[in-house]
């Protein structure tokens, strides 16, 4: 995941309520008050938009398949010129496609709140929420 | 920042600080900072960490002292203290990852792999 992008976008789904204990309760009241807010909804109505729009899903598919595939071959040294020169040309595109444009935006605007959510927690908690539970945690200690 | 967020964020922090595992965690974490042992330990690998890499520097470095460097790091690994620090961890970290799924459920992304600024663990 780049610094400004979310990641598995299928976004606003909501689940069949299980039984869930009283901080998992409150833990949903967040994520209820979150989706309410403003930079929530202008992401998921730009990713609706983006979901219509067939020219910038196929760009936007373009982009992260040749992105991936210089990543990959960055690690063993096999990026050519002209793959540079072609993601770069992606790139420019994408960023004057008002649809995408619009989706990144919105991406970056919802990831600066939920660190800025994070980090009121943190200074509450004095410890790092997010940093401690997501997938990729370092399980020190 | 909309003042109902604020509100919500507030009151999740507020909650997972008054849960019995956050409460054990904390206890966990202040008796580990606070063990005179430890501390001693602990500066004594930080000593050691930088003298290795000096020697590493240097090309002076050999087998002993890595395995004097694993050794200090097992005496910190297997004190008691260091244990009840772990386990405590694990249980807190295993009820705020019920929490994240919860969230993450709602909102149709990782929440804290959006929210979190750091590569390191954060604790």
């Amino acid at each position: 995941m780049s610094d400004s992008t979310i990641t598995d976008t299928n976004a606003g789904n909501v689940s069949t309520p299980t039984e869930r204990s009283a901080l998992e309760e409150v833990a949903a009241q967040y994520a209820d008050a979150i989706a309410a807010g403003a930079a929530y909804r202008e992401y998921q109505a730009a990713y609706e938009a983006l979901q219509q729009d067939a020219n910038a899903k196929a760009l936007f598919a373009e982009y992260q398949r040749r992105s991936n595939y210089v990543q990959a071959a960055g690690q063993w040294g096999g990026v050519r010129e002209q793959d540079g020169a072609e993601l770069e040309r992606l790139e420019r595109e994408m960023s004057e496609h008002s649809t995408i444009a619009r989706y990144r935006a919105s991406q970056t605007a919802l990831v600066e709140e939920l660190r800025e959510l994070n980090a009121i927690m943190g200074e509450e908690l004095g410890i790092d929420f997010a940093a401690m539970v997501r997938p990729s945690s370092c399980g020190c200690h | 920042m909309e003042a109902a967020l604020k509100e919500a964020v507030n009151k999740f922090a507020g909650t997972v600080r008054e849960e019995p595992v956050t409460r054990s965690f904390f206890e966990a974490r202040q008796a580990f900072e606070s063990n005179s042992e430890l501390y001693a330990l602990r500066l004594e690998y930080t000593r050691l960490v930088h003298e290795l890499r000096t020697k590493q520097s240097e090309g002076t470095l050999v087998e002993e002292d890595v395995a004097e460097l694993r050794t200090l790091e097992h005496t910190v690994n297997d004190h008691e203290v260091t244990k009840e620090l772990s386990e405590a961890q694990i249980r807190m970290v295993e009820v705020l990852q019920r929490c994240n799924t919860v969230i993450s459920e709602r909102l149709g992304f990782d929440y804290a792999s959006s929210a979190a600024t750091q590569r390191s663990c954060g604790c």
